[in-house]
Order: C-alpha cells, then structure tokens, then sequence
C-alpha cells in the first residue's frame, strides 16, 4: 500500500473479488425460483411431411445414402426463459428414431433444425449506449444499410421467445451411420432448449431437479406423436440408382463415418 | 538531472505514510463493496445486468481515482524519523553488540 503500484494492484485485486462475488449472487439469483416464475416454457411440434430421397455426403462421395427431410409445426412460447441474465437462447427440433427396424431399440437423436434467440437489448446495453453515445461512425458507415441495421439490432421491446411455424423445411437432412433410414417406425420429434445466460451456468431442457428446471417449472414436453419414415422416393423408377447399382451400400453393411 | 529523475520517481511512486495506507485501504474496501451491493439491487430491480456491470466498473474507477494517487489527505501523518548523525547521540546508536566494539 506504500506506493501507487501496489495501491493499484490491491484495489485491482478487491475489484476481481467483488466481481466475481456479484457473478455468484446473480448465478444463484437467475437459478432459484424465489419470485415464482408466473409461466412455464411450452412448446408442442408435430411432423408435417416426411420424404425419404437418395443421396450423396458430398458432391464426390461414391458413397449413396438415404436422407429424409422432415416438415414439420412448431408452436413454442418460451418467453419466461428470457430474464435479466439470458444471452440467448438455442432451440433445437431432434428427429429421435430407434436403431432397430421393428421400431425398438436404442434411440437414435438427429438435430433437423435450430435456431438462436438472441435476448432483446436494454437500454444499457453495450451496443445502445454506443449508439446513444457515438452514432456518428455508425451512420457514416453504414448509410444504405441502416433499416437493416437496425433490425438485427433488437432494440425492439417485443418480448423474443415466440415461435410459430408452419410447414417448417428442415435445416438439415438426417442418415443414419447404416446409410438406411426409409421404413424405419417409431419416430418422434423433440422440441429442446438450451439457455445460455450473462453469467451462470447453461440451463437446459432436461431438468436435473425433476419437474424442476432451473427457476422454471417444466412446461409442456415439445414431442410429436410417432411417425414411421416412408420407404424410398423413386425406388422402382431410378433409373440413375439402377447404374449406379454395385456401388450402393448394403443396409447395415456402409462404413459408419457420415460425411455432412 | 539526478534531481529530475528523483522527481519523476517520488511522482509514480507515490507513496503515503502508515496513516495514509490504512485510509487507502479502508477507502477502496468500502467503495467497492458499496458500489457492487448497489450493482446488484439496481440491476435486479432494473432487470437489466448491464447496469451492474457499469455501476460496478464506475464503482472500481471511482476508487482506484481515490486511492491510487497520493492525495495529500494520505500523507497528513508523516512519520518522525530518526534524524541525522549529528542529532543522534554519541556513538550512534549500537542495535547489537558486535565484536570490535
């Protein structure tokens, strides 16, 4: 304390301390239920349409594949999960489908589509006050580009969290390592959420606490009604899959590695 | 130049007497504390954690403005040293009794 170094260095060192203390209590605070969460995340999907089609890994993959590509409805209202300490939040609709073909069997989870909820930003936020504050760069940069600017900045006071979709195409295109997916029974989709707060730690969907998941009571479970995947588009008629016939993979004998 | 060099030296060290140092210290816990305690009943009653942050970083700037400089308020105490040779009595002070004495 004799010198401004060391002042520094010890006030520096409280401050690190008091930081972190206040990261713990707003953790705690965002986790426990202690002002009653007044409504619980809920989401509800249901498929629209399954098409199974044959296909490639990549452009020179030798290697042929069955992908199936699944519309489907969601409706989610996950607006409580957006408090003082959410970044953002990542929601993700999984294909679950049993390994065996009579439909039983360990679970097979495939991601078809995502997306990323980004919370609304505060007026304190660290991009308003930049704007409030030194908007002369902003502007004389980006001129022609400021409606949509201004868009992906979220400084709407909509609460974010709201989803509806309709006949929604997937993201992705799910295989299976077997390079087989047509017929298979039993098959579900899954609505999940992955919270991902300012300081704390992630919350997900899948409570640790039973019906309890972090500060929320778990709401109704986004999970379709079982479906089957419908046999191969085309069979018969592929005349491009008839050539190419020998170089088809045998179901259950293709080399596990998907190239996507 | 010695002189220059001894100024600019005395001027970034700073330093500040006893008194001084637990007045520091006292200072920059209290600000700190205080201003992280207030971090967290603003921001939870504004609903917004970037508020924290700022009144927390305005908190630690505002202390380390306080403290880290040698205000003249720190060096009001200043310690009553020992003075020189010629003030000391004869002999000078002998801490031990050391062999050739």
């Amino acid at each position: 304390m004799h010198n401004a170094l060391n002042r520094l260095q010890a006030t520096f060192g409280f401050f690190t301390s008091c930081a972190f203390t206040l990261a713990l209590i707003i953790a705690v605070l965002s986790l426990i239920p202690i002002p009653a969460s007044t409504s619980s995340p809920s989401a509800s999907v249901a498929v629209r349409n399954v098409q199974v089609v044959k296909g490639r890994p990549h452009y020179y993959s030798p290697k042929r594949e069955e992908y199936a590509q699944i519309r489907f409805d969601l409706n989610a209202d996950l607006s409580s999960l957006f408090t003082w300490n959410t970044k953002q939040l990542f929601v993700y609709v999984t294909a679950n489908y049993p390994n065996g073909k009579d439909g039983q069997g360990d679970l097979s989870e495939t991601v078809i589509w995502d997306t990323i909820i980004p919370a609304t930003s505060t007026p304190y936020s660290w991009q308003n006050l930049k704007q409030k504050y030194f908007p002369e760069k902003k502007k004389s940069n980006s001129k022609s580009r400021r409606d949509s600017n201004a868009k992906t900045k979220t400084t709407d006071l909509v609460k974010p969290g709201v989803l509806s979709l309709k006949n929604q195409k997937p993201k992705y295109q799910i295989t299976d390592p077997s390079g087989v997916i047509s017929e298979r029974s039993n098959a579900t989709l899954q609505v999940s959420w992955n919270l991902q707060p300012w300081v704390g730690s992630l919350v997900w969907d899948q409570g640790y606490l039973g019906q309890r998941i972090g500060k929320w009571n778990a709401g109704k479970a986004g999970r379709s009604e079982p479906f089957d995947f419908p046999p191969l588009k085309g069979t018969k008629t592929d005349t491009v899959k008839d050539k190419e016939g020998p170089r088809t993979p045998e179901a259950g004998s293709a080399s596990p590695v998907i190239e996507i | 130049m010695d002189a220059v060099v001894a100024q600019i030296q005395d001027l970034f060290e700073g330093q500040i007497d006893f008194d001084g140092q637990r007045l520091a210290e006292q200072l920059y816990t209290a600000i700190l504390s205080i201003s992280s305690a207030i971090a967290l009943v603003v921001g939870y009653m504004q609903q917004d954690i970037f508020l924290s942050m700022w009144i927390g970083l305005a908190g630690t700037l505002l202390a380390m403005l306080l403290v880290v400089p040698p205000w003249p308020v720190f060096n009001q105490h200043p310690q009553p040293w020992l003075g020189s040779k010629v003030s000391l009595p004869r002999g000078g002070i002998v801490v031990s009794g050391g062999k050739g004495r």
